[in-house]
C-alpha cells in the first residue's frame, strides 16, 4: 500500500495565515477541527443537512463537511472563533440575551450562517428568519428563541 | 426492492434462452460486471462495479445460479452480490415469449438489500436498478445479433 | 438546622446563562474536541445483516494495512468479552415474567441487528481506520429476521436469543379494581387498536469516547458523551479490574442527550478504555451520523389494543389495555418504557378500574432504550384518543369530557395502586388540573374558534382544526443525587455535582439555587458537573430529574454552607448569629453595615494556617448534601393547537400552539420555557416528520438526515406558554421535572386537531407518526 499523497495548501483563517500539507480527501471540517485545532466548528451529520459545520469561505456560508481542505487553498475562511473581537459580536450577545442556545452544538453553524444573512437582510421579518434558519437543524430549542435572538441581533446591528 | 419490466429482443426465443446462459452474455446483462465465470457446478461467479455517474459507488462479489430451467420458456436467476457497501440478494423470474423473429422477455426481480447501500442509497436504487437493467439488456440484444 | 435572617432566593428569576460565553465563542469542550498526543482513532465494522450466524471474520488484510495499529474481533477480547449489565431489573410487580438479554461488546456467534458491531479497528486516523474496515471480510449465514413487533411472536418466527423458547422478553399484568365488571354495565365501550412507530433521538452531537491510560500513574481517563458519568466510571472500574479511584470519567459539554446517551454500556464504552490499556496509547471514537442510526438506541414502537368504558356522561368507568412493546435486539433497560406507558395512560383522570397487560418482544432492530418521553407518549396517545372517540360518540365537547374526569384538587396524594418505573407505587403527589385546562382554553380561544373562527375558515374553503389534550408526567425519581458547595477565598462560590448536563442550563439553574442562600448572584457561582474526579456519588440526568434531585441537593448544601458562614462570621465580627445578614457577597451586622466581612475573607479565616479548628467542626466553608426523594413527583400539563391542512398538498401549518404547564416551583422561567419549546418540537417531529423505516429484512432504509426528517425552523410554530404551580410536597423546593414534558402529548394533539380539520375525509387517526405522504394517501387515496 502506497503512502498517501499530500498537497500543500495555504490561506487565511480568522485573519491568520495557515499553511499545511493535507491528503486530497481530507474534509475541510476535519482540517479546521483537527489540523488547525479550531474546534468551534462542529460536525453533526457529514452529509450537508444539519448545518452545524457552517463556516464562511470568502464571506459566503458553506458546509465545511461537504468540502475538501484542498478547496480552501488560497481562500479566506472565517469560523466561529473569529466572530468576537475584543467584545462579543452582536449576534453572539443577542443569542445570550434571548436564550437562543441550549446545548450549543448547533450554535456555531447557526451563527456563521447568520453573518451573511444579516449582512444582506438587515431588517428581516419572522418568516424570512425562519426560512433562513431552515438550513440549520436544532434539536434542543424548538427554534423559537433562536428567532428571537436573530431579531434582537438585527436590531443591535442596525443601531 | 421490486423491479418488474419487459424487454423485446430482436432474436428468436431459442437464441435468447441459450444466450442468457453464456457467461459473456450474462455479464453484459449486468453492466459493470468486470468478470463472470461459469463454474463446474453450474453457478456463475464474478465481480461487478456499480457506478453512479463518474463516481464508483461499490465493488461487489457476484454469484448467480440459474434454477427451474424450462427450455426455452423460463428460468429463475438466484443472485447474490456482496461488497463493502452492503449486499444484494434475490431472485429474478424470467419468462420468454415467442414473437417469431423477436422474443419478449418479461422479468420480475425481487431483491433484498442490506448495509449502507440500503440505508442511504434508496434514492439511487430505484433509478439505478431500472437503468442498469435496460442498459444491460440493450447490450445483450446487440450481442445476440 | 436553624437559619437566621431572610434567606435570599433567586428562584423564579430568568437569570441569563453562565454557560453561554464558552458555547458562543467555540470555546466549549465537547468530546470530539479532546486532543491527546499520540491519539489513535477507531472505526467499527458493523453487520449488514439483521439476523444471522457469525461464522468467520478475516482480519488479515485489515491488519496489514498501512497505519493500522490493531484489529479486534470478539475472540481477541478473551475474558473481557461479556454481555453488558442489566441496567434496570424489573420492578417487584406480582404478575411479571422477565427474560434479560443484554448487548455484547462485539458480536460473537450471532448478529442480531443491522449495525451491530463485529470488529474494532484502531489506526492512525479515522480515514485509515475506515479504509481498513473495508478490507475486513465478514462471513454471516443469514437467518430470517424478525422485522416487526407482531412478527416477533408469530408462529415459526426465528428465535433471536436461542436460550429462550420465544422472542418474548417480558409479560406483565398490572391491574386495579375489576375492569370487566365495571365495563359490563357501561353505557359505552370504545375499543381501538393504536400504533406508534420508531423514532431516533437525533441529538446534534453524535456519541463519542476518548480513553487514555496513564500507565505510570495507573489512571484511566475517559471522556464520554454520557448522561451518567458516575455509573460508567463504576462499571468500567469493575470490568477492567481497577479500583474506582483510578478511573475518571468526564462528560464535558454534551450536544444534547434526550435519553440514549444514558444507555450503559454501549459496546464502544466498554471497548475504547480496554483498547487504550492494551495499546498504551489514547484512543478516540466518534460516531458518525449514519452510524448513529444503528449504533445508538432508539424508541417508540408499540401496538395497543385498548378499550375505554364510560357512563352516559362520559365519566370513565375503566380502561383495559393490552399492548406489544418492541425492545429491539436486546433489553438492557428492562421494563422502564412499557411501565411508563402503562402508568402514564391513567393521566390526570380518575380511573377506578384498570387492566393493563403488555408483552415486551425482541426484534432484529437496534436496541430500544428511553428517548425523551420514554413510553409516556404512548399511554397519553391511547387515553386521549379514547376520550376523543368517546366524546364524539356521546356528543360531548372534547374539553368537557376531560374536565369531567379530572382528579379533583383535594384528591392528592392519589394512589393508583400499580407500580411505576421507580419501583414505588404510582402515587401522584400533587396536582390541580382544571385551572390549566381553563387557561389553555382561554389562550387558544376554544369557544371563539367553534363559534366564529371555524365557520369563517370554512367559508374561505380552509381546513382548520383545533385540539386540546391533557397529561401527567412522573418526574424527579430517585435514587438520589449529591452536591458539594464551597466558598473560595476569592469570594466565588463553587458547586459540584455528579449529574451530567446536555444543554438544560444546569450551570445556571443550579447556580441560582446556591446563590440565593449565600447572598451572591448566579454569575458568581461556578457549577461543575459530570466529572467523577470532582464528585463521584450519584446516578445521572434522565427521567426529568436533574433539577428536582440534584437541584435540591445543591440547595441543601448551600444552606449548610450558609450555616457555616454565619457561625464563622459571628466569631469574626463578634456578633450574634441572629444579628447577621448575608448579601452582595459579604456578611454584615444588621443596621451596622461597616461591621462586615466578605465571603472570600471568611473562607480564608475558616482555613487557618495557625490556631485550631474546633473539634466537631470542619475547616473551610464547604458542605456536601444529598437528596433522595421517596418517589417521583407528578408534573402535568395541557397542550392546545390550531392546525390548518392544505388538502391538495397534505402539508400542515400550525397556526397556534399553547402549552400550560405545571412543573411545581420554577427555578428559571426562561430555561423552563426553552425546555418546553424543544420538547414540543421533538413531539412535532414524532407526530409528522420523523419515522425510522425498516423493510421486511429489518434493514433501515433512511439512515440519514436526507431521509429521516427533523423539524426545521419552518416546521415548528411559535409556542405560547403559561404556568400553573402546584409545588411538590416531596422535596423542599417544591420542584417537578420538565425536560420531557413538551414531547409527551403532541402526537395525541395532532391526531385530534387533524381529525377536527378534516372530519370524515380522513377517518380516525390511530397511528403515529403520520407523514405528508400518509396524509396525502388518506385524503386522496393511493
Amino acid at each position: 500500500m502506497d503512502e498517501p499523497q499530500h498537497v500543500n495548501i495555504s490561506g487565511m483563517v480568522n485573519g491568520s495565515r495557515f499553511e499545511s500539507e493535507v491528503e486530497p480527501r481530507l474534509l475541510l471540517s476535519d482540517f479546521l477541527r483537527h489540523d488547525l485545532q479550531l474546534t468551534g466548528t462542529h460536525v453533526g451529520c457529514e452529509h450537508g443537512v444539519c448545518g452545524a459545520c457552517t463556516v464562511l469561505l470568502d464571506g459566503l456560508a458553506v458546509r465545511s463537511c461537504l468540502m475538501f481542505a484542498v478547496q480552501a487553498d488560497g481562500r479566506n475562511l472565517t469560523t466561529v472563533e473569529g466572530l468576537a473581537g475584543d467584545e462579543l459580536h452582536p449576534i453572539q450577545t443577542a443569542f445570550h440575551e434571548a436564550h437562543g442556545l441550549q446545548c450549543g452544538f448547533c450554535t456555531p453553524g447557526i451563527l456563521m450562517s447568520l453573518v451573511p444573512f444579516l449582512r444582506d437582510n438587515p431588517d428581516p421579518d419572522e418568516q424570512q428568519i425562519r426560512e433562513a434558519l431552515s438550513a440549520n437543524l436544532c434539536r434542543c430549542t424548538g427554534y423559537q428563541n433562536i428567532v428571537a435572538a436573530v431579531q434582537l441581533a438585527a436590531k443591535k446591528m442596525r443601531a | 426492492m421490486l423491479i418488474e419490466s419487459e424487454f423485446l429482443f430482436s432474436a428468436s426465443r431459442e437464441r435468447v434462452y441459450e444466450g442468457l446462459q453464456s457467461p459473456e452474455i450474462l455479464a453484459k446483462a449486468l453492466p459493470g460486471t468486470e468478470r463472470l465465470e461459469l463454474l463446474e457446478d453450474g453457478r456463475y461467479e464474478g465481480e461487478m462495479v456499480v457506478s453512479v455517474g463518474p463516481v464508483t459507488a461499490a465493488r461487489f462479489q457476484v454469484s448467480v445460479e440459474l434454477v427451474d430451467l424450462v427450455e426455452p420458456e423460463s428460468f429463475t436467476m438466484i443472485v447474490g452480490g456482496k461488497g463493502k457497501l452492503g449486499f444484494v440478494e434475490g431472485r429474478a423470474d424470467i419468462r420468454l415469449e415467442d414473437r417469431g423473429d423477436e422474443c419478449l422477455m418479461i422479468y420480475r426481480a425481487d431483491l433484498g438489500i442490506g448495509g449502507r447501500v440500503a440505508s442511504v442509497g434508496q434514492r439511487l436504487l430505484d433509478s439505478v436498478g431500472k437503468a442498469m437493467s435496460q442498459r444491460g439488456l440493450k447490450a445483450v440484444n446487440k450481442m445476440l445479433q | 438546622m436553624t437559619t437566621t435572617g431572610t434567606i435570599g432566593s433567586l428562584i423564579g428569576e430568568s437569570a441569563p446563562r453562565n454557560e453561554d460565553h464558552r458555547l458562543l465563542t467555540g470555546d466549549a469542550l465537547f468530546v470530539d474536541d479532546v486532543h491527546l498526543d499520540g491519539m489513535l482513532h477507531v472505526a467499527f465494522v458493523r453487520s449488514d445483516y439483521a439476523h444471522g450466524y457469525l461464522r468467520h471474520v478475516d482480519l488479515s488484510e485489515a491488519r496489514a494495512h498501512l497505519g493500522v495499529i490493531a484489529v479486534y474481533a470478539a475472540d481477541d477480547l478473551g475474558d473481557y468479552w461479556a454481555p453488558g449489565p442489566l441496567l434496570v431489573p424489573p420492578p417487584p410487580i406480582e404478575r411479571c415474567e422477565f427474560r434479560s438479554a443484554t448487548q455484547v461488546p462485539l458480536a460473537k456467534d450471532k448478529v442480531r441487528h443491522v449495525g451491530e458491531a463485529i470488529v474494532m479497528i484502531v489506526a492512525e486516523s479515522r480515514y485509515v481506520a475506515e479504509d481498513a474496515a473495508a478490507l475486513v471480510e465478514v462471513h454471516i449465514d443469514p437467518l430470517p429476521p424478525v422485522a416487526t413487533t407482531e412478527g416477533a411472536l408469530a408462529d415459526g418466527a426465528a428465535r433471536i436469543h436461542e436460550q429462550f423458547d420465544s422472542n418474548e422478553a417480558a409479560h406483565v399484568v398490572q391491574e386495579k379494581g375489576d375492569y370487566e365488571a365495571a365495563a359490563a354495565g357501561a353505557a359505552h365501550r370504545i375499543r381501538r387498536r393504536f400504533k406508534m412507530d420508531r423514532g431516533a433521538s437525533a441529538p446534534m452531537e453524535n456519541r463519542g469516547i476518548v480513553a487514555n491510560w496513564d500507565e505510570q500513574g495507573g489512571e484511566l481517563t475517559v471522556w464520554d458523551t454520557t448522561q451518567a458519568p458516575i455509573p460508567i466510571r463504576n462499571g468500567l472500574a469493575r470490568m477492567l479490574g481497577l479500583p474506582e479511584r483510578q478511573v475518571r470519567v468526564i462528560a464535558p459539554f454534551i450536544g444534547g442527550g434526550f435519553g440514549p446517551k444514558i444507555m450503559m454500556f454501549y459496546p464502544e464504552e466498554v471497548l475504547l478504555p480496554w483498547a487504550a490499556m492494551q495499546l498504551k496509547r489514547p484512543v478516540k471514537w466518534i460516531e458518525d451520523r449514519q452510524e448513529s442510526f444503528f449504533a445508538t438506541t432508539q424508541e417508540r414502537e408499540q401496538i395497543h389494543d385498548a378499550e375505554l368504558a364510560v357512563d352516559a356522561e362520559g365519566r370513565i368507568l375503566g380502561v383495559s389495555d393490552s399492548f406489544l412493546c418492541d425492545t429491539g435486539a436486546y433489553n438492557p433497560y428492562g421494563l422502564t418504557i412499557p411501565i411508563n406507558s402503562q402508568c402514564t395512560l391513567l393521566g390526570p383522570y380518575a380511573v377506578p378500574n384498570y387492566w393493563s397487560e403488555f408483552r415486551l418482544v425482541f426484534t432484529n432492530k437496534p436496541t430500544v432504550t428511553p428517548v425523551r418521553g420514554a413510553g409516556r407518549q404512548h399511554g397519553v396517545f391511547v387515553m386521549e384518543r379514547l376520550l376523543d372517540l368517546a366524546a364524539s360518540e356521546l356528543g360531548i365537547d372534547r374539553a368537557e369530557i376531560r374536565r369531567r374526569n379530572y382528579l379533583p384538587p383535594d384528591a392528592f396524594p392519589h394512589d393508583h395502586e400499580i407500580l411505576y418505573q421507580d419501583f414505588a407505587p404510582l402515587v401522584y403527589d400533587s396536582g390541580n388540573y382544571e385551572p390549566a385546562l381553563d387557561k389553555a382554553l382561554e389562550m387558544i380561544g376554544w369557544d371563539q374558534f367553534k363559534s366564529e373562527l371555524r365557520p369563517a375558515y370554512e367559508a374561505e374553503g380552509r381546513s382548520v382544526g383545533i385540539g386540546i389534550v391533557s397529561y401527567v408526567e412522573g418526574t424527579g425519581v430517585g435514587p438520589y443525587e449529591g452536591a458539594r458547595v464551597t466558598i473560595q477565598t476569592d469570594g466565588r462560590v463553587c458547586v459540584t455535582t455528579g449529574v451530567g448536563t446536555q444543554g438544560q442550563g444546569h450551570f445556571t439553574s443550579f447556580a441560582q439555587l446556591v446563590a440565593g442562600p449565600l447572598g451572591v448572584t448566579a454569575a458568581d457561582v461556578d457549577v461543575i458537573t459530570g466529572d467523577t474526579a470532582k464528585f463521584n456519588w450519584g446516578t445521572g440526568t434522565f427521567a426529568s430529574r436533574g433539577a428536582v434531585v440534584a437541584g435540591n441537593a445543591c440547595h441543601a448544601a448551600a444552606l449548610a454552607v450558609r450555616e457555616k458562614v454565619l457561625m464563622t462570621a459571628a466569631a469574626a465580627l463578634g456578633a450574634d448569629h441572629e444579628e447577621l445578614e448575608i448579601a452582595d457577597g459579604s456578611v454584615h451586622v444588621r443596621d451596622a453595615p461597616d461591621r462586615a466581612i466578605s465571603l472570600g475573607d471568611l473562607a480564608s479565616l475558616a482555613n487557618p494556617l495557625r490556631g485550631a479548628v474546633k473539634p466537631g467542626t470542619e475547616p473551610g466553608l464547604e458542605a456536601t448534601a444529598y437528596f433522595g426523594p421517596e418517589h417521583g413527583t407528578t408534573a402535568s400539563g395541557v397542550h392546545a393547537m390550531v392546525l390548518e391542512v392544505d388538502r391538495e398538498t397534505a402539508t400542515l401549518n400550525i397556526l397556534r400552539y399553547v402549552v400550560v404547564h405545571d412543573c411545581g416551583t420554577v427555578i428559571n422561567p426562561m430555561i423552563v420555557e426553552g425546555q418546553i419549546h424543544g420538547g414540543v418540537a421533538h413531539g412535532i417531529g414524532n407526530s409528522f416528520y420523523e419515522q425510522l423505516v425498516f423493510d421486511e429484512g429489518a434493514q433501515l432504509m433512511n439512515a440519514s438526515f436526507m431521509d429521516y426528517l427533523l423539524p426545521t425552523a419552518t416546521d415548528v410554530p411559535h409556542i405560547e406558554t403559561a404556568h400553573v404551580t402546584t409545588p411538590s410536597p416531596l422535596n423542599p423546593l417544591g420542584i417537578k421535572g420538565v425536560g420531557e414534558a413538551g414531547a409527551i402529548p403532541v402526537a395525541a394533539l395532532f391526531a385530534q386537531a387533524l381529525e377536527d380539520a378534516l372530519g370524515s375525509d380522513v377517518g380516525e387517526i390511530l397511528e403515529m407518526p403520520l407523514s405528508p405522504n400518509l396524509l396525502f394517501k388518506l385524503l386522496h387515496g393511493d
